[in-house]
């Protein structure tokens, strides 16, 4: 594994309401390497996670994406780094395909194009069918649909995997087969959030974050 | 042709017709009787304000004082526009009162100038109603629109959030909700004048002929006030969207705190 720090959280604190979450929080998540978050409701994960794309902002300290400081003015090219996927993504696109083709109209990537071996290729390995690329996006299950966002993060070839909880509503054997396929990408950083004990120890490392009383 | 004037015993006795659907409304317990009689009640009083103030104004027509009136038209505007929509006034008036009142002087200045070829573009008897026209239609379609955006956006947060955090721009990010906005706010208009004149005689119209205009005169005024109502409105929108993203985003993209004001657990017309 590569020893070069691709996340850096330093020294950070973050408040909300005047309630401290998260104080004095230093961490490096190095490239390559595969972590996950776990701790209590309210502990402080998915605002650590999502610190890393600025939809939460430290009281102090600071985060870097290898040397670039996560703040407003570096904002833009860290999120063309990065793939970022909530919990529970409800997405209003009427088709798989066609949810799976929007991020290409973004000026970010004009210079990709949707590959639709590849994209069935990754289906077959997280258990998918390609009739589901067809399928109303509404139609299809909480699990489909967590894997289908998975890969539309893959496809866009981003070298940090922010996810969270991306194992909650699949299961264990579909689980199984995204750990495998997670195992496979070696040049890819992944922090993750979990419950799941499997996913934890599927993982380089864990950091367990604890509820400030 | 000389308008038959409406004395006011005859206008108390026109005004009796709000009883048939206050009647209908009670019947069936809809709850709002006393809000449309509230209602009816403002809409006369402000009526008769509007008309004392008006023979003034034509009376005097003064520049600096249409001018005044005409900013502080926009600032109640856009006050009563942001309060529909429940969004802070006191972070969104600047962009939104600023887009409103360009929309408006360069719809009617336009209209104004090339249109009807006016010398002076501040002549109360057209710079008045015409942008009165087009501030109270502005509003009407600035709540729509400005409830769909800010709506849509908090309710699919995740779905902005998802773009915005995967690489998309602010501007790529919003233009779902961008698109949604134009839609709600401008489907109701385009039907409207799909059907003008067909199964519907619009107020203008209407008024200017029975106040003695010829039904060709009439008609080319009509057709003028559709295209500026719906130019003026689509631009004040538009650029109420576009200002007012600056100041309810914060750098990072999201939502400021404080934008949008807590909703009333029941809301009664």
């Amino acid at each position: 594994m590569n020893l070069l720090p691709e996340i850096s959280f330093l020294d950070l604190s973050f408040c909300f309401d005047s309630k401290k979450i998260i104080s004095n929080f230093s961490e490096i998540v190095n490239r390559g390497e595969h972590v996950c978050l776990m701790g209590e409701s309210g502990s402080g994960k998915s605002t650590l996670l999502n610190s890393v794309v600025g939809l939460s902002v430290p009281t102090s300290g600071k985060i870097l994406l290898g040397d670039l400081e996560v703040n407003a003015a570096n904002l833009r090219q860290i999120r063309t780094r990065v793939a970022w996927l909530p919990q529970h993504l409800a997405l209003p696109y009427a088709s798989v395909e066609e949810m799976l083709k929007a991020p290409y109209e973004w000026i970010v990537n004009r210079h990709l194009h949707f590959d639709r071996e590849r994209c069935l290729h990754l289906f077959r390995q997280l258990g998918l069918e390609s009739s589901l690329l067809e399928k109303n996006l509404s139609k299809i299950s909480g699990g489909e649909r967590q894997r289908v966002a998975l890969v539309s993060a893959l496809m866009l070839d981003r070298k940090v995997l922010l996810l969270d909880e991306p194992s909650s509503a699949l299961d264990p054997s579909s689980r199984d087969k995204l750990i495998d396929l997670l195992r496979n990408l070696r040049d890819t950083t992944v922090l993750s959030i979990t419950h799941d004990e499997a996913w934890a120890r599927s993982m380089d490392r864990t950091i367990v974050l604890r509820k400030k009383l | 042709m000389k308008t038959i004037d409406i004395s006011l015993l005859h206008l108390l006795l026109g005004l009796l017709l709000v009883f048939i659907p206050a009647g209908i409304l009670y019947y069936y317990r809809t709850g709002i009787v006393k809000a449309m009689f509230l209602s009816v009640f403002r809409m006369v009083v402000q009526l008769f304000m509007v008309g004392f103030y008006l023979n003034y104004l034509f009376e005097w027509n003064n520049l600096w004082i249409n001018i005044a009136w005409l900013l502080l038209m926009t600032a109640i505007c856009t006050i009563d526009l942001l309060r529909r929509v429940r969004l802070s006034v006191k972070m969104l008036f600047v962009p939104v009162s600023l887009s409103i009142l360009i929309s408006l002087a360069l719809i009617a200045t336009y209209f104004l100038k090339v249109v009807l070829n006016m010398e002076n573009l501040f002549d109360s008897r057209y710079f008045i109603p015409i942008c009165g026209i087009l501030l109270g239609n502005i509003l009407s379609s600035g709540v729509i629109g400005m409830n769909a955006f800010y709506d849509a956006l908090t309710k699919e947060l995740q779905f902005y959030h998802y773009m915005l955090c995967n690489g998309a721009s602010v501007k790529e990010a919003t233009r779902p909700f961008f698109r949604e906005a134009l839609l709600k706010s401008f489907n109701p208009t385009i039907a409207s004048m799909a059907v003008m004149g067909l199964i519907s005689l619009p107020g203008t119209l209407i008024g200017q002929i029975i106040g003695g205009s010829a039904p060709n005169v009439a008609i080319r005024y009509q057709i003028m006030i559709m295209v500026i109502i719906t130019a003026s409105s689509i631009m004040a929108l538009f650029f109420s969207l576009k200002l007012s993203m600056r100041y309810a985003l914060s750098h990072y993209g999201t939502i400021h705190d404080g934008l949008m004001l807590k909703k009333d657990t029941h809301t009664r017309a």
